[in-house]
């Protein structure tokens, strides 16, 4: 499979491209228009876009979020299969156009909570009743800032609210074969007074079934951080509870020359290989959906919208059904 | 010995959890007399008195009848307090009531009308001001340790609650469920840390209808402060646990209960773990004999109570809020506090005048 990714300014661009290396997969070039970022892309040949759609079998779609829809729908216009960095869209008028220019059946969404093993497991545990009829849950995706163009909202058309919130609410969303109908949400922007987006965020969102859950999606880790933040996930229900730390299984180093402690992940189970793996088969199979659907990506993305429009009006937000 | 010095004869009337925990707390106290113990529940009561060698009381007649006793300590459920608190201070009593202060705005708002009229202490168990860890918190921020506070998360975890005989936490209008009986503990540290919030949001289970298990989230707005979200479990297998975060400009300060105890104690399996480790004796750090300590002095003409009625009503009526909220799944504003203590002052004023 001749993979091509276009835009690399995404902060998971290069990990994704050796997920493909690693997964078997040939990267045959990638696009970026920043001089900088041409400069730092070591792992492939830059070339411009129309030669990379003929070149490769697959698209990853990695720049950056202003970037995301007008790639997205030249690949998909291609007829390649795409995995599109999250969110699918900048703004309301990016997924307008999305939703009318994209083929929706050649777009796998770059979510990868789900496939972590711990999330498997719980939704395995679920369907089976372990929790009983499930409440309500409590959610962080905490990161240090991650830099560069996420703090401008000309690219990035929002802060953490926009980097983090979909990774959970897609994950329940997963986790329940549920839907979100409302959020309410606030936002703060006090650690990186230079940037014009919010650094900090709290949404709480309603489900169809009558769950609720709230997710910190903050860029609240200091630099000083051992790692880049977390992903963690507590659902109560009327039989048990559910805890979910794909990131607990870590050493503690403490390196004089880091001048602080850092966490060395151990677990063998890497939820953006897998991620990467189930879309080297989906470009191969062709299946009618595929396994992040585009659907559940617009989803998330019309939560986040909903988000915003909730820390503008103050009150919670009905989610934009599609 | 002097009057001022003489400890405050003390009955505790409720001989659950938290009657239990205060005269224990209350036997190792000097600043307080232990006289006798009365619940509803006569066995609790008189295992409670056995245990902490005070005497048991047959009804709360007796109880205010015992002119040794000048102050009593009302940790009965929620939607009881208001009642034996205005039966107390009817005779002359000193009154400290546990958390929430009652299930009600109006009957709190009540209480501190009659404990001004009186002239009586009335405390409330507001207690979590006298947890170390959460002073700690308090002196790091005012160092400005974390900068400018940004996003601050409080949260407190346990069982479904089964611990009280007839399951009152189960009714959610003798409760509140966990929304009230519990976060209002951390309702107390973002209005300690932070300032009045002037808006609620929250979801809530409710502890009526899954056997008592409960689960709220809620996200207070705190002029100028950061974004404050609050989260209480009744729903915890584990059992109790509380944490806190708060992030800002400058670093992050995190705390969580679990796995920090200074001391452990389990048995090997081939031991049974509840007869072989004695009971701790409550030290000087004890959060609620300080509590009591302050409550003693107060009656004794000491500093005025941290935890008095205003700030009680403060507390519960952001708790509230949330239940509010939560029905009409929508947005809370608050009044501002001193503004619904004016109107409190003004009316009675106006009815001390028409006495007049």
């Amino acid at each position: 499979m001749k993979v091509g990714i276009l835009g690399t300014r995404h902060v998971h661009a290069d990990g994704l491209a050796e997920c493909v290396a690693n997964c078997g997969g040939t990267l045959v070039g990638a696009t970026e228009r920043d001089a900088d970022a041409r400069a730092a892309w070591t792992r492939t040949e830059l070339v411009d876009r129309d030669e990379l759609l003929e070149r490769a079998d697959a698209i990853i779609v990695a720049g950056t979020n202003r970037e995301r829809v007008d790639d997205v729908v030249a690949a998909t216009s291609a007829g390649l299969p795409t995995l599109a960095e999250k969110p699918v869209a900048a703004d309301a008028d990016e997924l307008a156009r999305l939703l009318d220019e994209a083929d929706p059946a050649l777009v796998m969404v770059a979510l990868p909570v789900r496939f972590a093993a711990s999330l498997r497991r719980a939704r395995t545990a679920i369907a089976a009743g372990a929790i009983g009829t499930p409440l309500a849950a409590r959610g962080t995706n905490h990161g240090q800032f991650p830099g560069g163009w996420f703090g401008r909202r000309a690219d990035a058309g929002g802060g953490a609210l926009q980097d983090h919130v979909v990774h959970l609410s897609d994950a329940l969303c997963w986790l329940l074969d549920d839907r979100i109908t409302r959020a309410y949400a606030r936002a703060s922007q006090v650690m990186h007074p230079d940037n014009d987006v919010e650094d900090c965020g709290v949404v709480t969102l309603d489900f169809e079934s009558g769950f609720f859950a709230s997710i910190d999606s903050s860029w609240s880790r200091p630099a000083s951080f051992p790692t880049w933040g977390d992903v963690w996930l507590e659902l109560v229900g009327t039989a048990g509870r559910i805890r979910i730390d794909p990131m607990a299984t870590h050493l503690d180093l403490y390196s004089d020359s880091a001048a602080k402690l850092q966490h060395v992940g151990y677990s063998d189970d890497d939820m953006t290989a897998a991620m990467v793996r189930a879309f080297l088969e989906f470009a191969r199979e062709r299946p009618t959906t595929s396994p992040v659907s585009f659907a559940e990506g617009v989803h998330a993305s019309d939560v986040v919208l909903a988000a915003y429009a909730s820390v503008d009006s103050g009150r919670p937000e009905p989610v934009t059904t599609r | 010995m002097e009057d001022a010095e003489r400890p405050v004869g003390l009955a505790i009337i409720g001989a659950g959890l938290m009657g239990s925990q205060h005269a224990a707390s209350a036997s190792a106290c000097r600043d307080v007399h232990l006289v006798g113990t009365w619940g509803a529940d006569a066995d609790q009561a008189a295992q409670l008195a056995q245990r902490t060698g005070c005497e048991r009381f047959s009804s709360y007649e007796q109880v205010l009848d015992d002119p040794r006793v000048e102050a009593v300590l009302i940790a009965t459920p929620t939607s009881t307090h208001d009642e034996l608190a205005l039966i107390a201070m009817a005779a002359g009593r000193h009154a400290f009531v546990e958390k929430p202060v009652t299930r009600t705005l109006e009957d709190a708002l009540t209480l501190r009308r009659v404990a001004r009229a009186s002239g009586l202490v009335l405390g409330v168990g507001h207690v979590i001001r006298y947890f170390p860890e959460y002073r700690a918190i308090r002196d790091a921020l005012e160092r400005g340790d974390v900068g400018t506070p940004a996003v601050a998360t409080f949260g407190r975890r346990c069982q479904q609650p089964d611990w009280a005989p007839d399951r009152w936490h189960t009714d959610m209008s003798r409760s509140g469920g966990v929304a009230v009986d519990m976060l209002i503990h951390d309702v107390d540290l973002v209005r300690w840390y932070f300032g009045e919030p002037t808006e609620v949001y929250a979801r809530v289970v409710g502890s009526d209808r899954h056997e008592g298990l409960d689960y709220a989230l809620a996200t207070l707005t705190v002029p100028d402060g950061p974004i404050c979200h609050l989260h209480g479990s009744w729903a915890e297998p584990e059992g109790f646990s509380q944490s806190a975060e708060v992030c800002g400009s400058d670093g992050m300060l995190s705390y969580d209960s679990r796995g920090r105890d200074e001391f452990s104690f389990m048995a090997h399996a081939t031991h049974d773990s509840a007869t072989a480790l004695p009971p701790p004796p409550p030290g000087e750090q004890d959060p609620f004999g300080r509590q009591l300590v302050d409550f003693a002095r107060a009656i004794r003409g000491g500093a005025p109570l941290p935890g008095d009625i205003d700030w009680a009503i403060g507390s519960l009526r952001i708790a509230l809020a949330m239940l509010e909220s939560n029905d009409q799944r929508d947005v809370v504003p608050l009044e501002p506090l001193h503004e619904l203590f004016a109107r409190e002052d003004a009316a009675m004023a106006t009815i001390a005048g028409g006495v007049a």
